[in-house]
């Protein structure tokens, strides 16, 4: 009897682990923000632009939370400083050692989204910005310390980067703004390109970003593949991640950014982490209930 | 610094909301190096006494206190308890419930660190006083695993390791058995003889200590009476079994050990031998066991246990603590099943309560209404039978106490309750777990008519008991245990005359097949 | 094992188990207790303690999940608030095991002499709390044997006032030991203050550094410590951290402690 409940309290435990094996490759994404406020993130290094779209813990929260929050649902690696109220690092570019201006004349750009791909330099510090839900934020390495001569982040509006289920490609919008033709059709990358992807590009600003999707934005290119890696191919994802290379945006899903800041990357194998999880978990289990039965034999308590 | 260790003046004591003293105009003076012991029934004063020698009365008891008591030179209305923990400790007689800290070693190391005592000394006198009391491969157990007996002796030992030079215990051997008495007993007396420590101690097995005291407080009523233990017992009418031997006889003085006994009574019983005792044969059988193995968990408790039990017997099962006892009794009553061999009550398996009755070890398990007739009434309206309670009190001999709260009476008191509460389902089998603690000798002699009485009626009565008078008073039957398997079974002359350790005070004066004492008389008449 | 050493150790397993909430790093610390536990456990009256904070916790994760059907419902709130409910649910059982593993007296003597009274009083309450639901199953028992059920609201007398009376009776017999062995006398000396083992100090620095790390890893934003729930995505375990916590299985496989500590 005893031995039952050992077992079965082990098995217990193996379940999260089990779980995801016996879902396999089913879309397992949840899609909607549905009720749940957000607001878009854009990234730009330099030479790859990240989009993210941040589920808000709070009405409203300052841009250094929001960032904060990017980096706790999609790892987005940061560091902040000047006693945490500006940043210096952001996706392991930037100045180190708490000087934000470290690596003047480069620094990280703060601006404003106006949602349909327009934006204004910030005026004031990300740590007494208050964003609320459909607000845009957008950080950009570079120098020049003005919003004429900074660059800007890449003209996304907020549907761009914060989708909602439907799959369906999302070519960025052509630099009028908004988006038509945007969010309609096919998931994002992967399926293709829906409506033939025009516009794109920011056109304004100068340097960096880079856009023209183009119709094969790929969902993912750097996705481990798996059952998160499949995962990607779905539209599910908001976030459109701009490809270095071909300067396309792509999506970033919460794996993309696991995949870039964590050091593993099978890229096409099984789950490791979670295998491994299963098996060291199991182990213990036993090895509690040997031990358990050893002292129940031996007449201990 | 004075001679006497203990000292009473004119004290008067009365808890707070009584009407009676429970002390009254109380002197005496116990000398340093004096093993004392406090004689009495329960409720005449004798755990006031024992509380008043280290302040906890009135310190920790509230009521109304007059005159004084002068411990190891310091006055008690000065001291409060923790002043005099130094000088004299108290053992109670529950020790489970005294208990502070979970392991062993570090309760008998309790006292000291209140005390302050150096870490070096603690640790030799935690070692001298686990061995003194015979407890050191019990040194690492939790208190809470220990059986009763086992915790008796740790209790005592936490009492003594904080080396106090008057030791207070209150009925310290009602849950050990022969051997653990004899030893803890002698242990005490090692103390007074060779260190000069001063014992007072409340017993109501006499026979195990009245041999071994130099003085006796006789209470009655709240009036304590000092003097030689031969005198106040005789003058108390109570006693070992030889005392009472020696009041029937008429023998002058009362002899107080088995010695004296023998010295003063073989020559006239002679050569001659015990009366052949008419058992009367058994009725049908009722209780049945074939082939019982009985397991705690993994482990066998019981082994290979037969036995056959008729209408009209009154059995003891006896045994050292951990025989094995307390299990037989329950798998009888059908609360504990049998891993292998069947337990038969009246030809089927037992139910609790409809064909067994059992009464446990701590009455107060089973005590919960307000007063005793509402007690019996439960278990009357439990079993649907219609009649009143009175009969069932009678039967105890308890019905003067009828309507007074169980919680309220003392502890022999409330094992009467609790028995006729069990008895008052009628059940023909009628089990009782150690009556031991707090069992004066009134409430003793209401129980044996009971059982007898019961037997009569053609139930059957099962004790497990180490008190060997007891048994050998009531028992038309002794099963004697040992290691879970019954080692000796039958007429108690021959089981308890066979004995060394379990034999009766009578056995060992004049040989086997004498029991009780008014056996004895009968036949010097 | 000294009791700082579990204290240590506790605390760290807590402060690792506070840093994520991803279910396969939760499992893997109740594993870990629960191999710790069987490994080390002094039987006594605490030696139950892990499958009754073990149920603690499983009944807290499920009202924890409940709670979400007040406000919006779909499938990434619910996973949101079984992962807090898990955190939680693993504390609990992290402190089953340190209850089952350390003496609470034991405990108690690390106390600065301030806080001896305080910390005795919390150790005594917490040793009432198993005897008195030894007492509840010897009652049910013995009004069993005479014929009394002890089932429903009827007879909750019957199984409550034995209980509750002989809890106080045996609450006064203590308070009177405590005072006649002279409880609050003033000062106190320690008998045999406990030693650190090799072991000890292996298990408490192999805590340490698990606790450090998981900091890290939490301050820096890596290691997946909190899987997206929104959008609901399948959580991963990265092998380092998985080690990490195996760091704090090690007292699992070091000799068994003898009960006296």
């Amino acid at each position: 009897m005893r031995r039952l409940r050992t077992l079965t309290f082990g098995l217990i435990l193996a379940l999260p682990a089990l779980a995801p094996a016996v879902a396999g490759s089913a879309p397992a994404c949840a899609a909607e923000a549905s009720g749940a406020s957000h607001a878009a993130l854009v990234v730009n290094t330099g030479s790859q632009t990240t989009t993210y779209c941040v589920a808000l813990d709070a009405s409203s929260v300052t841009g250094i939370h929001l960032v904060q929050l990017a980096g706790s649902q999609f790892g987005l690696q940061y560091q902040l400083g000047f006693g945490g109220q500006a940043v210096c690092q952001l996706a392991g570019v930037g100045a180190s050692g708490g000087d934000c201006f470290g690596s003047y004349p480069d620094f990280w750009g703060y601006w404003h989204g106006n949602g349909s791909g327009g934006w204004s330099w910030a005026g004031s510090g990300a740590g007494s910005a208050s964003i609320g839900d459909g607000d845009m934020e957008g950080w950009v390495w570079g120098s020049g310390d003005s919003g004429t001569t900074h660059a800007a982040p890449p003209a996304l509006g907020f549907n761009d980067v914060c989708k909602d289920s439907t799959p369906s490609p999302t070519p960025p919008p052509s630099p009028g703004g908004g988006g038509d033709g945007d969010g309609n059709g096919g998931g994002a990358g992967g399926h293709g390109d829906g409506n033939g992807g025009t516009a794109g590009g920011t056109g304004s600003g100068p340097a960096g970003a880079t856009s023209t999707p183009g119709t094969d934005a790929s969902a993912s290119p750097h996705g481990p593949s798996g059952p998160n890696g499949s995962h990607g191919d779905d539209a599910k994802d908001r976030s459109p991640q701009v490809d270095p290379s071909t300067g396309e945006v792509v999506e970033a899903s919460p794996v993309t950014a696991l995949a870039a800041g964590v050091a593993d990357d099978a890229g096409g194998g099984p789950p490791m982490g979670a295998l491994l999880a299963l098996v060291a978990v199991a182990a213990l289990g036993a090895g509690g209930w040997f031990l358990r039965r050893r002292q129940i034999s031996r007449g201990g308590g | 610094m004075s001679d006497h260790a203990l000292r009473f003046e004119d004290v008067r004591f009365r808890y707070p909301d009584t009407s009676r003293d429970a002390l009254t105009e109380v002197t005496l003076d116990i000398d340093e190096g004096t093993f004392a012991l406090a004689v009495g029934p329960t409720g005449a004063g004798k755990s006031t006494l024992l509380r008043a020698s280290n302040g906890l009365v009135p310190h920790f008891t509230g009521g109304t206190f007059r005159g004084r008591v002068t411990v190891d030179g310091r006055d008690t209305l000065e001291f409060p308890p923790r002043k005099l923990a130094d000088a004299v400790a108290f053992v109670p007689q529950d020790p489970g419930a005294s208990f502070v800290l979970d392991r062993v070693e570090d309760e008998l190391a309790y006292g000291m660190e209140n005390l302050g005592v150096d870490p070096a000394h603690m640790r030799r006198r935690v070692e001298e006083t686990l061995d003194l009391l015979d407890i050191e491969p019990l040194r690492a157990r939790s208190v809470r695993t220990l059986s009763g007996g086992e915790r008796q002796r740790v209790a005592i030992a936490a009492a003594l390791a904080a080396g106090p030079r008057i030791l207070v215990l209150d009925e310290p051997t009602s849950q050990l058995d022969p051997q653990g008495a004899e030893h803890a007993v002698a242990a005490l007396q090692r103390l007074v003889h060779d260190q000069g420590i001063t014992v007072l101690l409340a017993e109501h097995r006499l026979e195990r200590v009245a041999g071994f005291v130099d003085l006796a407080l006789g209470f009655s009523d709240g009036h304590v009476e000092v003097g030689p233990p031969a005198e106040v017992i005789r003058r108390l009418a109570m006693g070992p079994p030889v005392a009472r031997l020696g009041r029937l006889a008429g023998w002058d003085p009362v002899p107080l050990t088995v010695r004296e006994a023998r010295r003063m009574g073989a020559a006239l019983i002679g050569d001659a031998g015990p009366p052949r005792v008419q058992v009367a044969t058994p009725g049908p059988a009722l209780v049945e066991l074939r082939g019982v193995e009985v397991r705690h968990g993994d482990v066998p408790a019981l082994r290979d246990i037969a036995l056959t039990i008729g209408r009209g017997e009154i059995v003891a099962v006896m045994g050292r603590n951990g025989a094995g006892k307390t299990t037989l009794l329950r798998a009888i009553a059908g609360v504990h099943e049998p891993f292998r061999g069947r337990v038969t009550v009246d030809g089927h398996i037992p139910q609790p309560g409809v064909d067994t009755g059992m009464c446990p070890q701590e009455p107060e398990s089973i005590l919960f209404a307000e007063t005793v007739a509402d007690e019996v009434r439960t278990t009357l309206k439990a079993r649907g039978l219609g009649t009143g309670p009175e009969p069932v009190l009678e039967a105890l001999g308890i019905e003067d106490l009828a309507g007074r709260h169980p919680r309220d009476l003392s502890a022999g008191q409330r094992l009467l309750v609790a028995t006729a509460a069990v008895a008052a389902g009628l059940a023909p089998a009628i089990l009782l777990d150690e009556p031991t603690r707090g069992l004066d000798p009134d409430a003793k002699d209401r129980l044996v008519r009971y059982l007898r009485r019961h037997a009569a009626d053609g139930g059957v009565a099962m004790l497990a008991t180490h008190d060997v008078e007891l048994a050998a008073a009531v028992a038309t039957r002794v099963v004697m245990l040992a290691g879970g398997e019954v080692i000796a079974d039958g007429d108690p002359g021959v089981v308890l005359g066979d004995s060394t350790v379990f034999a009766p005070q009578m056995t060992r004066a004049f040989g086997p097949g004498w029991l009780t004492p008014e056996q004895v008389a009968e036949a010097l008449a | 094992m000294h009791p700082a050493a579990w204290l240590v150790w506790a605390t760290c397993a807590g402060l690792v188990t506070f840093t994520t909430t991803d279910p396969f790093y939760l499992s893997m610390i109740v594993a870990v207790a629960w191999f710790v536990y069987a490994a080390q456990r002094i039987p006594g009256p605490m030696a139950r303690s892990f499958r009754v904070f073990a149920i603690a916790g499983l009944v807290t994760m499920a009202v924890r999940t409940a709670l979400v059907f007040f406000g919006t419902v779909d499938a990434s709130s619910v996973a949101f608030a079984a992962l807090e409910g898990a955190r939680l649910a693993t504390l609990l059982v992290v402190f089953g095991t340190f209850n089952a593993v350390t003496d609470p007296f034991g405990v108690v003597r690390l106390a600065p002499r301030r806080f001896h009274e305080p910390a005795l009083a919390a150790a005594l309450a917490l040793s009432i709390a198993p005897r008195t639901i030894a007492m509840v199953g010897q009652v049910r028992e013995a009004q069993r044997m005479r014929g009394l059920r002890t089932a429903g609201w009827r007879t909750l007398p019957a199984l409550a006032v034995p209980v509750l009376e002989t809890g106080m009776d045996e609450a006064v017999t203590l308070a009177e030991s405590m005072d006649a062995r002279g409880h609050g006398r003033g000062r106190r000396s320690r008998y045999r203050p406990a030693r650190w083992s090799t072991g000890a100090v292996v298990m408490t620095v192999c805590a340490l550094v698990a606790a450090a790390v998981f900091m890290v890893a939490a301050f820096t934003g890596r290691g997946g410590l909190h899987p997206s729930t929104f959008p609901l995505t399948w959580p991963d375990a990265e092998p380092v951290l998985l080690a990490t916590i195996a760091l704090l299985a090690v007292p699992g496989v070091l000799p068994r402690q003898k009960a006296d500590g």
